[in-house]
């Protein structure tokens, strides 16, 4: 019996210090679009709630899991310098999950859904080791990584990613197509949540490999 | 040396420069890039555009540090005052940076196209042509053109009227010219060098004299008095806090003004235009003035949404003007949008408040209001924009799409059926959902009503199952299944017999006296079975797999008996069936929903499990009898899940007695113009409810009298 659910869709990304100049630049565009198609779809407004972790040096939790409707996008900021700790990434993304996601009960939410964006590899070895797996203990829908830039390592993301999909470069394009495919998938995956509990993922652009 | 590297962002937003002008068209222009259409491929960051502050050589030059196909890195290396940075001629020359870099990260132009470097002399005249060509390829940016040509020349004018003398001597204004008239190259250093070593004889105010003259020798006149203009032109320098006067050479004390006799003495910051004794400015406005123009408020806190009314909002707090009554705000509009165009907003400007329902299309705003110079100043107003995001109206989002042409088993969009038998009113309607319509599916429910012999009254419900790829056949082969092996079963006399002999005693026996006695009452889980079969032989006829026809099945069958109804139910799935009595209000859920492990999951008629023994398929048959006047009603999930917020919303009368009363008009409806097709009832269907767009199924078995009884509409 189902009052209005929630499908929560989470983003961890990064903002490591290889990000700094057009990447960073270039992913603000790509969330802001992202989230103006999103609004255009009737399902996605009535459902959909995202969070957005970003990750460097430190984990910021700079949109807590909020509407669609009601959400107004923070500005993704980006330290000069710093090391990718993923691993930490993880375990808030943990905590964030484990309080925001409605697990049971009658308005229990539909299960939600994990982007991780990465231009490299977790710095934090141990603590990435460590909370790997408990990611799957979280129910996601689906978790699929994105491997940007030469640097990625996607050896990283396919240890906890159902799938893993790679852009050569970071510049404007590449990511306007990743971003244009993410509210795709989203928005499919939100119609047809409940039905089908396979999500399966829309074709990906020319401009993004799926490695998985 | 040192050399302090500037990224150009970060002079956009650092205090350093608070003039309003060419630095705030920048920073526009970013924004611009960002928010408009142009193709991505054409625009540079402008992280890879880098302002270097040369302390030593006192130059500041715009170098382009990135590996775009734009070419090699280029200086424009401009040299200015270091005690000055305010001088309109440095003004002048860093706004033709900032053209530059317009051109440069805009595609326009390559870096060789430009004229920067040594050697070139960039004037008034270049400007104006790389500003007409640059219209020429961009005809949508001749706004933009138009306006930073506008500033440009506006600056061009202050400067003019300052070094009066020094232009109107020369036939333009040359940029870079020096002080002794050598056609030297724009890079060489026309700083002002305290040193001895000064070749150049520069105006100790660190200007060169564009002449070419000799500068006067007397520093303390003005140059325009010194290029025998008479006096000092004073009345050509409006008061304008941008730009302090760093001119010692402009020290007056030799200098009378007939008109004004408050002389300044010492420096000439103070000046005031005598031609207009204008009080003087209040302090707001020239707060106000200082920042950038158009300076933008913190975003609406709330986002607004398409159709429905704004919380109101008091935007003179939000904009910080509380305090300052005499700042007067004028709403100009919305932006992007048509000129003029208040986007469904109204703004009461007595009480400073926002209302109003927007009527655009969804995306990114700003709300642009004006705050217009106080009496007595003659000043451009001082522009705001508060952002706002505007939801689209999330009921014009839905479309209708027809499914494609060539699907297989076709299925009408909407249907329904309304009959009157004896004293009961019998009605079922079927609504494709919203959901489907968007994608152009199809829709998936199913309904069928007979009635038999004896009386009886068979109803069955189908919803097809949403990852079932032909889910709607699935649907209507199952109805029509089941109620066809409800008319075989009645045909044989004994099957017949023992059904009327079961519901008989029923409604002769006390209440309490009822056993749960299944005898006769076979004939429904055999009629689930065979619609069962039915489904899983289409399934193999058309070599498909079974679950691609899974649909639930609701079905019930009822018959008269005096006061009384009897009523059977069967049920695979989710969905509602229930009785009601009028009389005593009572409500009674005759279905068992069967829910799966998720939200959404639930059993199908092609799980065979459900029909084996393990399963105890009895266990979903209820057997009812129920007071009449009465109302029966089986509805799929489509229906219950909107008007049913949980289980114990079911159970509680209160909840079918709402849902009753807004049966009731379509349900009258229907029964004064006997409409065949039950439209009043599809049109109920279609009701709307957030988050709630599945196929919507609702069959009605009913006493005339039950809503007159009842006390509904």
């Amino acid at each position: 019996m189902a009052t209005n659910r929630r499908l929560p869709v989470y983003f961890l990304l990064d903002t490591s210090g290889s990000m700094v100049g057009e990447p960073i630049e270039a992913l603000r565009t790509g969330v802001q679009s992202l989230v103006g198609a999103l609004r255009q779809d009737p399902h996605a407004l009535e459902t959909l709630c995202l969070s957005l972790i970003t990750f460097d040096r430190e984990v910021s939790v700079i949109l807590p899991l909020t509407s669609l409707e009601e959400l107004q996008l923070p500005k993704i900021d980006c330290p000069d310098s710093g090391p990718t700790n993923l691993g930490m990434a993880l375990k808030v993304l943990r905590e964030r999950v484990e309080v925001e996601v409605r697990r049971s009960g009658e308005s229990r939410d539909w299960r939600p859904l994990l982007f991780v964006f990465t231009d490299g590899g977790a710095s934090d070895r141990q603590e990435f080791g460590r909370q790997v797996p408990e990611i799957k203990r979280l129910g996601f829908a689906s978790v699929i990584g994105c491997a940007a830039g030469p640097k990625a390592k996607v050896d990283d993301l396919e240890q906890f990613c159902e799938h893993v999909v790679r852009l050569e470069t970071m510049d404007g394009r590449s990511l306007a197509s990743y971003f244009q495919w993410v509210s795709t998938a989203v928005a499919s995956g939100n119609v047809s949540m409940g039905a089908n509990p396979d999500m399966r993922l829309p074709a990906p652009p020319a401009e993004i490999n799926v490695v998985i | 040396m040192s050399i302090q590297s500037i990224p150009i962002h970060s002079i956009l937003v650092s205090g350093r420069n608070t003039l309003a002008g060419p630095f705030e068209i920048l920073d526009g222009i970013r924004q611009h890039c960002r928010n408009s259409d142009w193709d991505g491929s054409a625009w540079i960051s402008p992280f890879e555009w880098v302002l270097e502050h040369n302390t030593e050589t006192q130059s500041v030059c715009l170098r382009y540090t990135g590996v775009s196909s734009l070419g090699p890195p280029e200086t424009a290396r401009i040299f200015y005052d270091s005690d000055d940075n305010h001088d309109p001629a440095t003004m002048q020359r860093l706004a033709y940076i900032r053209l530059c870099f317009w051109v440069l990260s805009s595609g326009l132009a390559s870096v060789e196209e430009l004229p920067v470097g040594t050697g070139d002399r960039p004037r008034l005249e270049v400007l104006k042509r790389m500003l007409a060509e640059l219209s020429a390829k961009c005809p949508e940016r001749v706004d933009w053109a138009e306006r930073i040509y506008g500033i440009l020349t506006e600056e061009l004018e202050e400067f003019k009227r300052i070094n009066a003398t020094a232009l109107s001597q020369a036939a333009e204004p040359e940029l870079c010219a020096t002080a002794n008239g050598d056609e030297t190259p724009c890079d060489v250093n026309l700083v002002h060098q305290p040193s001895a070593a000064s070749s150049e004889p520069v105006n100790q105010a660190g200007r060169v004299m564009d002449d070419g003259r000799e500068p006067p020798a007397d520093k303390t006149r003005c140059p325009g008095e010194a290029a025998g203009q008479g006096d000092c032109s004073l009345e050509d320098r409006p008061v304008r806090e941008a730009y302090p006067r760093a001119e010692p050479g402009c020290r007056d004390d030799s200098v009378t003004d007939p008109e004004n006799e408050a002389v300044q003495s010492g420096d000439c910051h103070e000046v005031v235009d005598p031609a207009d004794e204008a009080p003087p400015e209040p302090e707001w406005w020239a707060y106000l003035a200082r920042r950038a123009n158009p300076w933008t408020a913190p975003r609406i806190p709330r986002n607004a949404r398409g159709g429905q009314p704004i919380e109101a909002i008091d935007v003179r707090l939000h904009v910080g003007l509380d305090g300052i009554r005499d700042a007067k705000l004028e709403f100009i509009g919305l932006q992007p949008g048509f000129p003029d165009s208040a986007g469904g907003f109204q703004f009461n400007p007595d009480d400073g408040v926002l209302t109003g329902s927007p009527n655009v299309a969804g995306g990114d705003y700003e709300l642009v209001f004006d705050i217009p110079a106080p009496d007595g100043v003659k000043a451009s107003p001082v522009r705001y924009l508060i952002p706002v995001t505007i939801n689209p109206d999330p009921q014009s989002l839905w479309r209708t799409l027809e499914p494609p042409d060539d699907s297989r088993f076709r299925k009408r969009n909407r249907a329904g059926l309304y009959r009157r038998v004896a004293d009961k009113s019998i009605t079922w309607a079927s609504v494709r959902g919203r959901s489907h319509a968007h994608e152009g599916g199809h829709r998936d429910d199913d309904c069928r009503i007979e009635e038999l012999v004896d009386g009886w009254h068979v109803v069955a419900v189908a919803d097809g199952a949403g990852s079932a790829s032909c889910a709607r056949l699935g649907s209507a082969v199952a109805v029509e299944a089941c109620v066809n092996s409800l008319r075989e079963q009645l045909d044989h006399e004994e099957i017949r017999q023992a059904l009327r002999n079961a519901a008989e005693t029923l409604a002769s026996q006390e209440e309490s006296e009822r056993a749960s006695q299944a005898r006769g009452w076979e004939v429904l889980p055999k009629a689930a079975f065979d619609a069962q079969k039915a489904v899983l032989d289409k399934a193999r006829e058309l070599a498909i797999e079974d679950r691609a026809l899974g649909t639930t099945l609701l079905a019930f069958m009822t018959c008269d008996i005096g006061t009384k109804s009897i009523v059977g139910a069967f049920s695979v799935g989710d969905g509602i069936i229930a009785s009601i009595e009028a009389t005593s209000g009572r409500s009674r859920l005759l279905s068992v929903p069967d829910t799966g492990e998720f939200a959404g999951q639930t059993k199908f008629l092609t799980n065979r499990e459900v029909f084996l023994p393990e399963s105890r398929p009895y266990s979903r048959l209820r057997i009812a009898v129920v007071d009449r006047p009465a109302m029966l009603i089986g509805m799929t999930d489509g229906v219950s899940d909107p008007k049913f917020s949980s289980d114990e919303s079911m159970a509680n009368p209160l909840s079918w007695r709402e849902l009753v009363t807004e049966l009731a008009a379509p349900l009258r409806e229907m029964g004064s113009a006997a409409d065949d097709g039950a439209a009043p009832l599809q049109q109920w269907l279609d009701f709307w409810a957030v988050g709630h767009h599945d196929d919507r199924t609702i069959a009605i078995c009913m006493d005339q009298q039950f809503l007159d009884v009842y006390g509904a509409g």
